[in-house]
């Protein structure tokens, strides 16, 4: 992740300097006819903004090329060191399937019968997970004994000393059990965003020690467990077990919680904000609860945005005033009220009360606009400052703020009244001398549009003069927030949504999903596993396959969208 | 005029939202659609003909059943409202595959006789109109299927909630046929057992109507749905109560008309057309056309919600993808079980000179059959501290809803070697 921020920051510097040889530079208009040519100023400037975008996605896409293949020596690593991992399954030649210890008659090293295997503990390897003790089941007691103590398994359990000497204790809260916690149980697949049910655990032994490896999904493990896999040889159609490699999925049983004591369910706090609400929509209340409720604010603020309507509405019911309030101060105002207004109309006056004193007047504040009026669109996060400030000053100020708005293209000039007097975009800001004043650096602006007008109006000027965003002023033409392109097309899209002329095919939207999800390494390495588990199940393994996999992995990373 | 008419119902609906009316409107629900459906031509079936064969004798059965209804439904909406998990998915985790396969196989059979019942019904409500089976069933079949799979589920819900209004018409026609009430009233708090098979089996087919195992997933399922939260427990409490008195209220009716206009004259059911004439006392000539109606509706929705329900909850249980907004590649499972149970529903009911009615009886005495499995496993569950914490069952609870189903269980014995030494009881 860290390595990527800093790919962009880079990619945005070369735009930059690109962008500067082939610029024409915008002439300050004179006095007088500056009303009638400042539209027109404003208009090529931002076309040109336009093309300054374009060409900094192509000079992206060459830089997050050179970015993959110094990490492809990373990855080839890593994949080299899993396929001796794999080397290592390969050796002991099979994966064991848990269902098939379950149950199993347990001897001691003397040839007594002590009992039947009930449930196996894991521990440790966040990757994959070994087995520490079992679960015996003896004289209608439980107890748990080392996994080490161990001696050979096959068709039944035998220990390696008598079982008078066995180190036994009993089961304890913190024990994480493959039946009891796993099995049968639903868990998060986090690549495939969906939830899925786990219908047997794949084992095996990995540098002598017998790990986790995968959850199974397929109906391969149906049929298994029914004791009727025989019927499968018969059967005309290709039953097949669907493996799921552990480290990509997250459980959602509540008692899990203790298995991330510090990171509540990690690999879900890696997904983006637009992934967890995806998700949120396969989830019951309980377990949207229970992802949530470790969550920062803010965080689950990005989310519950992210959210369709009606599992906003019931996250919302959910929550209790105060995290609320907390969550709902993490927005920007015209969110949160909108939220509010849609959601809990019934619980403002406490949630406001809980809130921070300036967040709510904020809120309130944009309570005294209609629905559809653009004050309910815009971000109040912007950065405004006085036209007779110098550049150099301007820079002090903005690196001196606590907080920086999320969207920063450009600085919005105001005379001494706050009123809206022009616009200093990041480029010219940049490319302007320090000692100029910011009146005479910027585009005298008179574009604009009012907090009460329709938001259809500002949608058609805004696709009119190609802008990507727009100062909102009061009627005193003082500037009150900005409208970005983005939040037009969020009402474009829903209002099409609405209408339903724009209905996307499932495909579409796994397409639009896959497209869009960060593609973090492991989801081309899980990939490999499946492939390689698919591979270890058949009877004659071809040794060749593994260069050729690697060969693959590295294609794939070449391909894969950034 | 028009206009005042809109002001008047604007502010009745400004005031209604003022006050939390809707607000409980909105919890209010499962419990009354699931009785809705309860009430299906198998049901209207069975009740007719405890009413024409048994007169009020069997009345007294409507207030141990309706306790029973609800409880083990107040037991079913507390889980899924604590659990936020649907039957079928709690039994999963906690008992494992093969019980939970096991317990889905017996489902789709049962629900397979009950689908079969709700065709019965369309065959039988054509018979009276005049239409042949032939035309009818396959012509309600497709359309049942697409309604299903490309239809708007609530849209479905809500077309059946009004439709099922009918059931006023029985209300109606069992007050106008004037039985004596002093007597209908005795007869309800005085237990009678007569010692013949078919009371067995009457008893037990009034059971598996009113709390069929359908139900308990479907109730579950509809109230996780809807997401509520232990603080609802009460409003839910007051749904299902409703819900349940509803259905036992149809029920007393229906029995009380039939045995007025039915058992009086000496006509015992074995038609359709005859069962219809228990609506006589109120639409005269136009009873049989009304009681026809009613059994079309009840059977063309219930033929939709059954499959539907029935594949939720097994997929639910199995771990397969679900739910009609998926495509068939994707939920290939969901679509064969809604295509499979409609299509071979309606095929089943096509044999030539099938016993409609005899189908719609038995296939409510195998939902009494199923029910205390399923009972044992709700029970068990809902005792599961770990599960329920501390909203499990109390201990009067327990021993209240234990009877029940150990009462179940018995009459089921009784019905299996009744069924192999068929003289065994009849003494009369």
């Amino acid at each position: 992740m860290r390595s990527r921020a800093r790919s962009d920051v880079q990619s945005v510097s070369t735009g930059m300097s690109i962008e500067q040889s082939n610029q024409p530079s915008t002439s300050p208009s004179s006095d007088t006819t500056q009303r009638s040519t400042n539209a027109k100023n404003l208009t090529s400037y931002y076309s040109e903004e336009n093309k300054k975008i374009r060409n900094l996605m192509e000079l992206k896409k060459i830089k997050s090329n050179i970015k993959k293949s110094q990490s492809d020596f990373h990855a080839v690593k890593e994949i080299s060191k899993f396929l001796r991992d794999i080397e290592d399954i390969k050796k002991s030649q099979k994966i064991i399937y848990f269902s098939r210890i379950m149950h199993m008659q347990v001897f001691d090293v003397t040839g007594m019968r002590v009992g039947r295997i009930k449930d196996l503990a894991i521990s440790g390897g966040d990757r994959f997970p070994e087995v520490s003790h079992l679960l015996l089941h003896r004289r209608r007691k439980d107890i748990v004994i080392p996994w080490k103590q161990v001696k050979t398994f096959n068709t039944c359990i035998i220990l390696d000393r008598p079982f008078s000497s066995v180190e036994k204790r009993a089961a304890k809260d913190d024990d994480i059990f493959l039946n009891d916690h796993i099995m049968d149980k639903q868990v998060v697949d986090v690549n495939g965003l969906k939830v899925i049910r786990v219908n047997d655990i794949s084992l095996t032994h990995v540098q002598n020690r017998l790990s986790v490896i995968s959850i199974d999904i397929g109906s391969r493990a149906i049929f298994r467990r029914l004791g009727i896999e025989k019927i499968l040889s018969i059967i005309p159609f290709k039953v097949s077990d669907r493996p799921v490699p552990w480290d990509t999925v997250e459980p959602l049983t509540h008692s899990l919680e203790k298995i991330h004591l510090k990171v509540p369910c990690p690999r879900v706090s890696d997904l983006h904000p637009a992934d967890v609400a995806q998700l949120f929509d396969e989830l019951s209340t309980i377990e949207r609860d229970t992802l949530l409720k470790p969550m920062r604010s803010d965080r689950a603020a990005r989310i519950l945005l992210e959210c369709d309507p009606e599992v906003q509405e019931s996250i919302i019911k959910n929550l209790k005033h105060k995290r609320l309030a907390l969550i709902l101060e993490k927005m920007s105002p015209n969110d949160a009220a909108n939220l509010i207004t849609d959601h809990c109309k019934d619980r403002i006056d406490i949630l406001l009360k809980a809130m921070n004193k300036n967040r709510a007047s904020q809120i309130q504040e944009m309570f005294l606009y209609a629905k559809g009026s653009v004050a309910r669109y815009m971000d109040s996060e912007f950065i405004a400052l006085p036209q007779g400030m110098t550049i150099e000053e301007a820079l002090a100020h903005i690196r001196s703020l606590p907080t920086h708005p999320k969207l920063f293209d450009g600085i919005y000039v105001v005379d001494d009244d706050y009123v809206f007097v022009g616009i200093l975009s990041l480029k010219n800001f940049i490319l302007a001398s320090p000692q100029e004043t910011l009146g005479s650096a910027m585009i005298p602006g008179t574009l604009s549009v009012e907090v009460n007008y329709p938001i259809e109006l500002v949608e058609e000027i805004i696709t009119k003069y190609d802008l990507l965003s727009i100062p909102v002023i009061d009627g005193n033409g003082r500037i009150r927030g900005i409208i970005h392109i983005e939040e037009i097309l969020d009402v474009v899209l829903d209002r099409n949504q609405k209408n339903e002329s724009f209905e996307a095919t499932a495909e579409q939207k796994e397409e639009l999903r896959e497209n869009t999800r960060l593609k973090r390494y492991y989801t081309t390495l899980s990939k490999d596993i499946n492939k390689l588990m698919r591979e270890l199940e058949s009877v004659k393994p071809r040794k060749s396959e593994y260069i050729g996999s690697v060969d693959a992995v590295k294609k794939d990373l070449a391909q894969a969208p950034e | 005029m028009a206009d005042s008419v809109m002001k008047w119902i604007r502010g009745i609906r400004e005031k209604f939202d003022k006050t939390q009316f809707f607000m409980l409107l909105s919890i209010i629900g499962p419990g009354i659609i699931t009785a809705a459906v309860d009430n299906d031509p198998g049901g209207i079936t069975t009740y007719s003909v405890a009413g024409s064969h048994y007169g009020f004798l069997l009345l007294w059965t409507i207030i141990p059943i309706l306790i029973a209804l609800v409880l083990i439904q107040e037991m079913a909406a507390r889980m899924g409202i604590v659990t936020g998990k649907g039957l079928a998915d709690l039994i999963r985790e906690n008992y494992g595959l093969r019980v939970t396969f096991y317990l889905m196989l017996l489902l789709i059979i049962v629900n397979f006789g009950n689908v079969l019942s709700e065709f019965a019904g369309i065959a039988a409500a054509g018979d009276i109109f005049g239409i042949s089976k032939y035309i009818l069933i396959p012509i309600c079949a497709i359309g049942i299927w697409f309604l299903v799979v490309y239809g708007s589920y609530k849209v479905v819900e809500r077309v059946f909630l009004a439709a099922s209004l009918f059931y006023i018409a029985y209300i109606v026609s069992g007050i106008l046929a004037k039985p004596v009430w002093n007597t209908v009233l005795l007869q309800i708090v005085t237990p009678h057992l007569v010692m013949r098979s078919d009371y067995f089996v009457i008893i037990m087919g009034l059971i598996g109507t009113t709390i069929a195992p359908w139900m308990m997933f479907y109730l579950q399922s509809s109230i996780v749905e809807k997401g509520l939260k232990p603080a609802d427990l009460k409003y839910s409490r007051a749904d299902v109560i409703s819900g349940s008195i509803v259905t036992a209220i149809v029920a007393f009716f229906i029995i009380v008309a039939c045995a007025v206009t039915l058992y009086a004259n000496g006509i015992t059911v074995d038609t359709a057309g005859e069962a219809a004439k228990a609506l006589l006392p109120l639409a005269g000539t136009y009873a049989a056309l009304l009681f026809a109606f009613g059994l079309f509706n009840a059977g063309v929705f219930s033929a939709a919600i059954l499959p539907l329900s029935t594949a939720y909850s097994v997929c639910e249980g199995m771990g397969w993808e679900s739910g009609v907004n998926k495509k068939f590649r994707e939920a290939p499972q969901f679509y064969f079980l809604i295509t499979g149970l409609i299509v071979f529903g309606a095929a089943i009911i096509l044999i030539p000179r099938i016993p409609l009615l005899d189908i719609m009886i038995i296939s409510q005495v195998l939902n009494g059959i199923l029910l205390p499995v399923i009972l044992v496993y709700m029970l068990r569950l809902s005792n599961n501290r770990k599960i329920m914490g501390e909203y499990k069952n109390s201990r009067t609870f327990n021993i209240t809803t234990w009877g029940i189903t150990v009462i179940i269980i018995v009459l089921t014995v009784f019905l299996t070697l009744s069924y192999f030494s068929p003289n065994m009881f009849i003494f009369a």
